[in-house]
């Protein structure tokens, strides 16, 4: 069985509203899914589900073939669409908290040093998350999942509100992560840099799957050779 | 022992990191010494009046039993509506749910965090008693029920959370409501025993609850076993059913975090607030009057709305209005049935008074930054202190009709429908002046934080001393009349001060945000 994140027949329902009607996709490890949608699609419906912080009226989840339990943080990490971190910790102390609630190895202060360096954030170290911009606090919390080694690392519209510094230093930390090995699922509105970035594309309407594969696989579906927010715009219409 | 450690760090680092915040500003540490000054100088005071009291006299001692029991199920009752111990934030969500630390122990961590203030208060408090005041064992057995009470009552909201999962929210409701039910019916069986001695009443003493109480404050050994046993076998429960709550608890603090800002927006609240106004139509009378207003009492206009939209809100605040006219009924019919109904007035003015001061301040805490940080709010000609004296007036109506409510009808209730009449302006000053105070201090410590902790207890503290004023021109004019001043005169007199201070704390507000709206909105957010 290849490593990789199974959902299959998700559905969730809040009240009498479908917001996800049976969406099926998986992601393997090293591969980056960038999932579409207009807004109110079920993009953060989908992503929310599969972190095990909304339970799903139907639908599995299952890595490497093994279903998942209700409690899935050990496999699958959400970076929400506010990377919020706690105001009164400092950077070094959130990958100490993960590290003692992970119960990691005790090489963890060495991999956590190398991960703050890779990701230019040494110098803030000490500082308290309340201090923290945008970008740095996304930084922080990706430093803190790759330090607890998750598989599976769910991206809930992440280049939203960073500059285009930030922006680019992000998409490379992404990339950087799948080419470790990393399962990765974007959800976005950004096209261009769907594009991109990711490997294959889910695109979401009203709650289900209209269109799944590659850019190319996409273009040949439709029978549109354009850009992916041509596609994204034909699909979705 | 791993996962207990990694939390105990979360809260420690945490709290380390907030005390240097507090230590990094004088002006801050004085008013959390005060705090602190606030809570010895009152524990110390209770401590010796423990020490000077007998045992608590029927039927209060049996209604002390029941009041908890009554306490008890409200709580549960609230999560079985979901309202619990919840993720204190996302950030705390994701860390917490994203760790391996086992989810029993996380759930039940969060009930306890709920409790935390009420343990770690009753501890200190205890300490002191032993240390300072202590000449038997009342105060340590008041002390060790207190915390007994509260690990058994945190423990309850997990069971419920998780019969509402599994069975959905009505049986738990139904569930919860059966344990209101087994603590409110005795307990108002007991207390009408008040107004004139009845079989149930008997009865219902007869159950042993009223020892059962004594004895716990007494620090009786076998009665405090027995007490911590059914709150450890609470805790057992707890831990039993606490396994895949996660999503329930996201939930719940998904509308938390809603309804906390809305609270401290001055916006309202209500249990079944979703996410999301309502995108509905504001119409009817009140509507079109509010929609009178103009400049800046446009502000009021735009509470209204927020309130009209908001789901649930139009449903419960009529309920409230309703509960606070039985409530002040009632206590007018008991203090009317007594021997002396002026004489049981002015001992329970004060009691309903402090814990009039205690809620409103607790609950008090300002937020302007959904205001103040938009452009919009700035448009108009009228000045900030004009914005907020409207703004004061928009975020109190609703509190002062509440009151004013129960001051009707427990006027009634006295058959003195005059006293109705002087309670309006009373109200009305009391509530704006409250707010202008929070407001007041809003404006000198604007950070989300201090306002969440113990700023309401500062809030309280200033209330108290800021009644100086209105009582000492009372004072005057009942010497200058040679105690012969009527009740209009007292009531204009304290009513005109307690509005010149509401006018000066807007003022003080005023200088202080002015030209710093932008820079206070994002000092409240750290």
């Amino acid at each position: 069985m290849t490593d990789s994140l199974q959902i299959s027949g998700l559905v969730k329902r809040y009240g009498k509203k479908v917001a996800v009607d049976g969406v099926s996709f998986d992601v393997c490890a090293g591969e980056i899914v960038g999932l579409l949608g207009p807004n109110g699609a079920g993009k953060s419906t989908t992503l929310l589900c599969a972190a095990g912080l909304l339970r799903q009226d139907a639908g599995t989840f299952a890595w490497k073939g093994v279903p998942l339990g209700p409690v899935r943080g050990q496999t699958i990490a959400l970076i929400p669409e506010t990377p919020d971190v706690y105001p009164m910790l400092t950077v070094w102390e959130h990958l100490e908290f993960v590290a003692k609630s992970c119960r990691l190895r005790n090489d963890w202060e060495a991999r956590g040093r190398s991960l703050l360096d890779r990701f230019g954030m040494t110098e803030h170290a000490q500082t308290l998350g309340s201090g923290l911009s945008k970008g740095m606090r996304q930084k922080t919390l990706v430093a803190a999942t790759v330090l607890a080694a998750t598989p599976v690392l769910l991206f809930d519209e992440p280049m939203i509100g960073l500059d285009p510094l930030g922006q680019r230093e992000l998409r490379q930390i992404v990339r950087d992560l799948a080419a470790e090995g990393t399962a990765i699922v974007l959800s976005t509105h950004m096209l261009e840099q769907a594009q991109s970035t990711c490997d294959r594309m889910v695109i979401l309407k009203t709650g289900r799957v209209v269109a799944q594969g590659t850019l190319s696989q996409l273009q040949e579906q439709t029978g549109t050779h354009g850009t992916a927010e041509d596609l994204f715009l034909e699909l979705t219409r | 022992m791993q996962d207990l450690n990694a939390l105990l760090f979360l809260e420690w680092r945490q709290a380390v990191h907030r005390l240097r915040s507090i230590l990094s500003s004088p002006g801050r540490a004085i008013f959390y010494l005060l705090v602190v000054a606030y809570f010895i100088a009152m524990a110390v005071l209770r401590g010796s009046r423990y020490h000077a009291q007998t045992a608590i006299a029927e039927p209060f001692a049996s209604a002390i039993l029941f009041a908890f029991i009554t306490l008890v199920g409200v709580l549960a009752y609230g999560a079985a509506s979901g309202v619990a111990g919840v993720f204190a934030s996302p950030a705390d969500a994701r860390f917490l749910a994203g760790s391996q630390i086992d989810d029993r122990l996380v759930v039940f961590w969060l009930q306890l965090r709920r409790s935390v203030s009420a343990l770690v208060r009753t501890t200190l408090s205890m300490l002191l008693y032993v240390a300072l005041v202590a000449h038997d064992a009342r105060g340590i057995g008041v002390g060790l029920a207190i915390l007994g009470g509260t690990l058994g009552a945190s423990a309850v909201a997990v069971p419920m959370l998780k019969v509402r999962a599994r069975m959905g929210t009505r049986i738990a409701q139904a569930c919860a409501g059966a344990i209101v039910a087994i603590g409110v019916f005795p307990l108002l069986a007991v207390l009408s025993g008040t107004f004139r001695p009845s079989p149930v009443q008997l009865g219902v003493e007869r159950l042993g609850g009223g020892h059962f109480v004594n004895a716990l404050f007494a620090g009786d050994a076998r009665a405090l076993a027995a007490f911590w046993l059914l709150s450890a076998l609470l805790v057992v429960l707890a831990w039993f059913t606490g396994g895949d709550l996660y999503p329930d608890l996201y939930a719940a603090s998904s509308r938390v975090f809603e309804l906390r800002k809305r609270a401290r927006s001055g916006a309202g609240t209500g249990f079944t607030a979703q996410r999301r106004y309502r995108n509905i139509a504001a119409s009817g009378g009140l509507t079109a009057l509010f929609g009178m207003a103009r400049g800046s009492w446009a502000i009021v206009w735009k509470d209204w709305i927020g309130f009209v939209r908001m789901p649930g809100q139009r449903q419960t605040y009529p309920f409230g209005l309703a509960a606070g006219a039985v409530i002040g009924f009632l206590i007018g019919l008991y203090a009317v049935h007594s021997r002396s109904p002026l004489e049981t007035m002015l001992v329970i003015m004060p009691v309903l008074f402090f814990f009039a001061v205690m809620w409103l301040s607790m609950g008090a805490a300002v937020s302007l930054r959904i205001d103040i940080a938009k452009p919009i709010w700035w448009f108009g000609a009228d000045s900030l202190q004009q914005r907020l004296f409207a703004w004061v007036c928009a975020t109190s109506w609703r509190t002062a009709l509440f009151i004013l409510v129960t001051a009707i009808a427990w006027a009634v209730a006295m058959r003195e429908p005059l006293w109705a009449l002087y309670a309006l302006p009373c109200v009305l000053a009391l509530v704006c002046y409250m707010r202008a105070t929070g407001l007041a201090m809003y404006a000198i410590f604007p950070s989300s934080i201090d306002q969440r902790g113990p700023m309401g207890s500062v809030r309280a503290l200033l209330t108290y001393l800021l009644g100086a004023p209105p009582l000492v021109a009372i004072a005057i004019v009942l010497g200058l009349s040679g105690g012969r001043a009527p009740v209009a005169a007292i009531v204009l007199v304290a009513v005109a001060v307690a509005s010149a201070e509401v006018y000066v704390l807007i003022a003080f507000a005023a200088s202080r945000i002015s030209g710093r709206g932008f820079a206070i909105a994002q000092a409240e957010g750290t």
